[in-house]
């Protein structure tokens, strides 16, 4: 019987271990993944890249559970654009898609902040520059036209809506562990003419042209290459750190790392 | 939104200024007097007083005297025609509901059309007397900033041009949510705001408009010729939210709940606008919901729109001109969102329906040039002190016109003391009253009797000789404690019993005897035999005899009587009285002056409880109104208060003499109902129409009566005010008396009255209708 491993979250520690594969279903991809990128607040799930196990060519994104092997049906697959040969860079181009497809729709003048701190504010912050926004401190009463709140919280309250301008635009990116919240409308988007526009980032928006992923290559690259919030994970020895984005290199695993049959 | 965002559309300058008497803040009503004045000094201008509506704390809405000086160079003074009432606004902060302004006085309104009667020097454009939409706040006067005023175009009436403002708080809205020709919109709400959003989507080229709506209940047939489908969601179920697919949905209903529905409603990648201002938190909101389906979220606040006329996006004149101009050209209906006219002086009673229940109407607007044009704008002197207290009645000198002003000419007088009505106008004769008890109704009666024109308290009488000297003195009158001293007095023409009930009989029948006419505190006696030997009395003594049933002489029983009579209503189908309050215990015992007798708790002295005491004045309007004569009556009455052998809760049906059937709840036990306020819902229906004297009062009838539209409801105003109507009342008595005519209210009227509350105790008593009987007289 074919097995997989899998990222269990124990004691604050991360380990793997190994579960029996079961028999993908019909309409299904048997996806061989290459790297994970978790956070804490995810659960055992994370942003993973891979590719067919039938054909290694062709790579594929998503968000699921941390193993190596997955079994995903074909219409949940977001195929990875051409190009992508770096997994990590890869696997960070779906929020970057996601963050730059959302500005995309909007017409305004360029007075912009990002709210929150970690991996996906610095991926938000390099798209912004990218995109000829002037990036501001979000502070209240700073008048800004956009504010892209990248920290996941659960409602309004810490998402920068004073630092906007009246008729401004918020740009929620929603993490996929989010649930159904108590809001007050009135003050935070009502009173003052806001807009919200919410886009889950760890799922590539429908429609993303080559192009647009070509230009967001070098943000993605950058990032990957200087964010503080992004680390690889140390199976054994690595104590979870709060919005430290850490990544698991399935193809260097040794099987010698704490690997744990099924009981 | 209320005055406070009124003056936010004006760029933070209060529209029209500064109350002048408040009944919590009378010292800073000098503060504003001299601060009115002192804006009015620098910048050479006058002073003018009118009256609008403050909302004195939650729940209690008045109308009051206010000053504001003149128009400043680029403002204008506008005398108010009609202004509208936003009902889902101005209800929310009437109630103080989540997410409107805490603090009080508050001057509600937003939306008028008035006449100009004065311009700033900058403003070149407007002409006086010239009819012109703005937004201010529900009051006679205004001075608003030149830039939110707006010309009414060709062809708008004011009762169009009234809606401005919320007009432009509806187009705002649409687009806000960037509507392009030919999509397909869901409108949920169907109040003035939602309707007028329909009507904008319509006209702006929409695809297909859907009004959306829990029940049908503000469905006008206008609406129809807007939306494509107007949905009920209790009749339809909620599940066809889903299939509305609409590429924008415009909330309004303020209702926080309803943001779910908006999205359901909505096709995946469009938008929903909050155009409505949720009153309170939406539970359960879900953003990932939001973000997978890719829909935006829009806020829609009036305050955001650019005031800024060459902006580059839309302005607020933009709005403004666009509306009326839709107006103008027909693509608008106005007039089908008015469903109330209200007069001001009845703006307590119609807030405190507007709180209590939900409206069965659309929108409703204040009219105000039915007012007195003294009420409604005056100059007054840069000295004149502040006006503390309104009183109803007229409260301002007659000979001050606002005519004068508008022809430019200074008013002749700037009186404004209130002044009582001048006693004995035409007639030097009085009629001189002993008011006989001195608790709390009789001390209020002796002094009306002062007051009222015709009528001179000559005396007061109470066996509690502390009671009688109190208000005596305090009256400057003599006082006594014998009943026979005010017989035998020479001076003294009539009498007003206002004593216990079971002493009615024995007092009354003997001031017969003395030949002195009788007025009697409701009820005539403590039983129908009493009440019949009173009645026997007086005609044997050949004195004229009357049941003080004041309250005939409320203006809005006086129009309704009138409008039954011209056939408003048709022949009697039914009838509804509900007439709820709260008695303490206390009540019982000792009355509201603090008495040491429990009369008022016993049957043997009181002859019964809340029927017989309090619903007895309203049990008399639904045999009034029509002239009715009750037949049969089916009744249950409990005793709910320990220590007391009245009823306070009585429920009974009543049958008329034609058939129609007629249901009287009361009850004296009702939580939340002190007193004031009580709760009086009474209405009559028939072949013709619907009568309502639930404020606000209006009527329904198929006729033209009144100089109404027929198929509509009206209001029963603009009514006279009152003084009081005990004054009133003591008026007609002593007008009747002394020119020798029969009273208004007979004793007859009290017997007759008598007898249905007989029979209904009697009904209760024995488990059993009963018919009837009335006494031959």
């Amino acid at each position: 019987m074919s097995t997989l491993r899998k990222l269990v979250l124990t004691d604050n520690m991360w380990r793997v271990e190994t579960l029996p594969f079961p028999q993908p279903p019909a309409d299904s991809v048997d996806a061989v993944v290459e790297a994970t990128l978790l956070t804490p607040e995810a659960q055992g799930h994370g942003l993973w890249v891979g590719h067919d196990a039938l054909s290694p060519t062709t790579r594929y994104a998503g968000w699921g559970p941390a193993m190596d092997r997955l079994s995903i049906n074909r219409r949940d697959l977001v195929t990875l654009p051409e190009g992508s040969s770096d997994p990590l860079a890869a696997g960070l181009l779906m929020p970057a898609c996601a963050i730059a497809s959302a500005l995309e729709g909007l017409t305004i003048t360029p007075h912009a902040a990002v709210v929150g701190e970690g991996l996906l504010a610095d991926l938000a912050t390099g798209i912004l520059a990218l995109r000829g926004f002037a990036l501001e401190a979000a502070q209240p009463g700073a008048d800004l036209d956009l504010v892209v709140d990248t920290g996941g919280g659960p409602g309004l309250e810490a998402s920068g809506l004073s630092a906007l301008r009246g008729e401004g635009t918020l740009l929620l990116l929603v993490p996929p562990w989010s649930k159904p919240v108590n809001v007050s409308f009135y003050p935070y988007i009502h009173r003052r003419s806001l807009v919200v526009i919410a886009r889950r980032w760890h799922c590539q928006p429908q429609a993303v042209g080559q192009e647009l992923v070509d230009s967001l290559r070098p943000v993605v690259s950058r990032v990957v290459g200087e964010s503080r919030w992004l680390r690889p994970l140390a199976i054994g020895s690595a104590a979870v750190q709060r919005g430290v984005w850490q990544w698991m290199d399935w193809q260097g695993v040794p099987c010698t790392l704490t690997p744990q049959s099924p009981s | 939104m209320n005055a406070t965002i009124a003056g936010m559309l004006s760029r933070g300058r209060p529209l029209a200024i500064r109350v002048i008497g408040s009944r919590f803040n009378r010292r800073f009503a000098w503060v504003m007097w001299a601060w009115v004045r002192a804006s009015a000094l620098r910048g050479f201008r006058r002073v003018f007083r009118g009256v609008r509506v403050e909302w004195d704390m939650p729940g209690h809405a008045r109308i009051v005297p206010f000053e504001v000086a003149g128009p400043s160079r680029d403002e204008v003074l506008l005398r108010t025609v009609i202004s509208t009432i936003s009902p889902g606004t101005e209800r929310a902060y009437y109630r103080v509901e989540p997410n409107a302004v805490e603090h009080f006085p508050q001057y509600p309104g937003y939306s008028m059309v008035g006449e100009v009667l004065r311009v700033g020097s900058k403003v070149k454009h407007l002409q006086r007397g010239q009819l012109v939409a703005a937004p201010a706040a529900h009051g006679s006067l205004a001075v608003v900033p030149v830039e939110g005023v707006f010309p009414l175009p060709e062809g708008v009436t004011p009762e169009e041009g009234a809606f401005v403002t919320l007009g432009i708080i509806a187009l705002h809205g649409v687009w806000r949510g960037e509507l392009r020709p030919g999509e397909r919109v869901a409108v949920l709400g169907r109040g003035p705001i939602g309707q007028l959003a329909v009507q904008l989507c319509h006209a702006l080229g929409a695809g297909q408009v859907l009004s959306i709506a829990p029940s049908r209940r503000h469905s006008t047939p206008a609406l129809r010729r807007f939306a494509r489908r107007v949905i009920a969601t209790f009749e339809e179920g909620e599940a066809i939210l889903d299939t509305i697919q609409a590429d924008v949905t415009y909330e309004s209903s303020g209702e926080p709940q309803a943001v779910r529905d908006a999205l359901r409603a909505t096709r995946d990648g469009g938008r929903v606008v909050l155009l409505g201002s949720p009153r309170g938190v939406t539970q359960g909101f879900d953003f990932g919901g939001l973000a997978d389906r890719g829909i935006s979220l829009v806020g829609a606040h009036l305050s955001t729109l650019s005031r800024d006329p060459s902006a580059s996006s839309h302005s607020y004149r933009q709005a403004g001109e666009t509306l009326l101009r839709l107006v103008a050209e027909g693509a608008l209906d106005i007039p089908s969102l008015v469903s109330q006219e209200v007069d001001p002086w009845e703006a307590g009673e119609f807030y405190r329906q507007l709180a209590q229940a939900q409206s069965q109407w659309v929108g409703a607007v204040f009219r105000w040039d039915g007012l007195r044009d003294v009420d409604r704008l005056q100059r007054v002197s840069y000295w004149t002190p502040p006006e503390l207290e309104m009183a109803r009645g007229n409260w301002m000198s007659e000979a001050s016109s606002p005519r004068s002003l508008v022809e430019g000419k200074p008013s002749e007088s700037h009186g404004v003391e209130p002044v009582r009505r001048p006693k004995g106008t035409g007639d030097s004769r009085t009629l001189r009253l002993a008011v006989i008890g001195c608790g709390g109704r009789g001390s209020t009666s002796a002094s009306d009797a002062q007051r009222a024109r015709g009528t001179s308290l000559a005396m007061v009488m109470d066996v509690n000789e502390g009671l009688a000297r109190q208000v005596g003195e305090r009256l400057g009158v003599p006082w006594t404690t014998s009943y026979e001293a005010v017989l035998s007095d020479r001076g003294v023409d009539a009498v007003f019993i206002s004593t216990p009930h079971h002493v009615h009989e024995e007092q009354a029948v003997m001031a017969a005897s003395a030949a002195k006419h009788i007025i009697v505190e409701k009820p005539l006696g403590h039983n129908l035999e009493a009440a019949a030997r009173i009645v026997a009395a007086a005609r044997k003594g050949g004195v004229s005899l009357s049941t003080c049933l004041e309250l005939r002489y409320l203006p809005q029983v006086v129009k309704a009587r009138q409008l039954v009579k011209d056939g408003a209503v048709g022949d009697l189908l039914g009838a509804t009285l509900a007439y709820h309050l709260y008695k303490p215990p206390s009540y019982w015992q000792r009355g509201y002056s603090g008495g040491n007798s429990d009369w008022r708790a016993r049957w043997e002295t009181a002859g019964g409880g809340v029927l017989i005491m309090n619903a007895i004045h309203y049990l008399d309007w639904l045999l009034y109104l029509g002239d009715m004569k009750v037949t049969e009556v089916s009744a249950r009455y409990a005793v709910m208060q320990g220590g007391v052998e009245v009823e306070d809760t009585v429920v009974m049906w009543l049958t008329f003499e034609n058939g129609a059937l007629a249901t009287v709840n009361t009850s004296s036990r009702v939580q939340g109902l002190h007193q004031p306020p009580e709760l009086v819902d009474c209405r009559m229906w028939g072949t013709q129409g619907h009568l309502s004297l639930t404020p606000p009062f209006q009527f329904f009838s198929s006729r033209f009566i009144d100089g109404k539209r027929p198929e509509r409801w009206h209001s029963l105003g603009p009514l006279p005010r009152l003084h009081s109507p005990n004054i009133e009342y003591l008026e007609h008595f002593s007008n009747a008396v002394l020119n020798g005519r029969e009273v208004d209210i007979t004793g007859e009227d009290g017997l007759r009255l008598q007898a249905v509350i007989e029979a209904a105790y009697r009904s209760s008593r024995e488990g059993r209708n009963v018919r009837v009987e009335y006494p031959s007289t």
